[in-house]
């Protein structure tokens, strides 16, 4: 019965699009429920699906003949609603991403040395925390312009959402380098810390040593 | 052939043209449910962002200083 199924080429294009979008999604989706710290799901995501589910299943219920419309396009008109609600979906699951990512650089950073990250690790300061301090605005710009509704929903949308997966790659690329340094940045620290130890033992033992001889030379002398 | 729901329940609009309402999620209620719910083991067990905690958690990490 779905060959019989009367989709123009343009609606066909469409679909084609959600389908490679959302698998795409998808893995963004899966992905982002292993990396959240508490493994925790994020609900708006899912409700995107569920609207964009419930877009495809108005197209078929119309090209089914179950439901009737005095809309000509309306198969087209829901096929793009489709489209628009996975992409929120990924714009949702995207930002969850970045979120959780900035904030789990944050927490392995945290306790170590402003002195051992920039002596070990200077491309921290140098390129990484100007990139994520930038990187919140750079998401809310391509957040901001993205247009999920209408015609133009794949030009702009596609181009911005590929833009934004790429810096959630970066992002998560930084974050991978710093898992990898961070053994290195604890030895520097701990080798700091045993080092000022060492100099303040030898100054205490110095001062013992002062009021020693004081102590005899006064004694000697009286 | 454009009709309210198959079962009656809903006679006042057509069900396929009706968007459902946003997901209010009651944890207390999630958890009350929990052991009825078939559905996703996080959410039955309260692992989820609600979109409010989210925006809370997103503004929490974003205010939080970088080293």
């Amino acid at each position: 019965m779905i060959n019989e199924l009367d989709f123009s080429e343009e609606e066909v294009e469409q679909l084609y699009k959600i389908t490679e979008l959302y698998q795409k999604v998808k893995e963004l989706i899966l992905f982002s429920e292993e990396f959240d710290p508490e493994r925790r799901v994020f609900i708006q995501p899912i409700n995107e699906l569920r609207n964009a589910m419930d877009h495809l299943m108005r197209v078929f219920a119309y090209k089914f003949g179950i439901k009737s419309s005095d809309m000509p396009d309306y198969a087209m008109k829901n096929i793009d609603k489709t489209l628009g609600h996975v992409y929120r979906a990924g714009y949702d699951v995207l930002d969850w991403l970045s979120i959780n990512i900035r904030d789990q650089i944050t927490e392995e950073l945290d306790g170590i040395s402003h002195e051992a990250i920039c002596k070990i690790f200077p491309e921290y300061y140098r390129e990484i925390k100007p990139y994520i301090v930038g990187l919140s605005e750079e998401i809310s710009k391509l957040r901001s312009e993205k247009d999920i509704a209408g015609k133009e929903v794949c030009l702009n949308s596609f181009n911005n959402f590929e833009q934004y997966v790429e810096h959630i790659k970066k992002l998560k690329g930084n974050y991978d380098r710093i898992l990898k340094i961070k053994p290195s940045l604890i030895e520097y620290d701990e080798k700091r810390k045993r080092s000022q130890m060492t100099d303040y033992g030898i100054k205490v033992g110095i001062a013992i040593a002062s009021l020693i001889a004081g102590f005899l030379a006064r004694a000697y002398l009286t | 052939m454009t009709r309210g729901g198959i079962y009656g329940l809903i006679k006042d609009r057509d069900i396929w043209d009706t968007d459902f309402e946003e997901p209010g999620l009651d944890r207390k209620l999630t958890e009350k449910f929990a052991i009825k719910h078939r559905g996703s083991v996080r959410i039955s067990k309260g692992l989820f962002y609600t979109k409010e905690e989210w925006e809370e958690r997103r503004s929490k990490v974003l205010n939080k200083p970088l080293p």
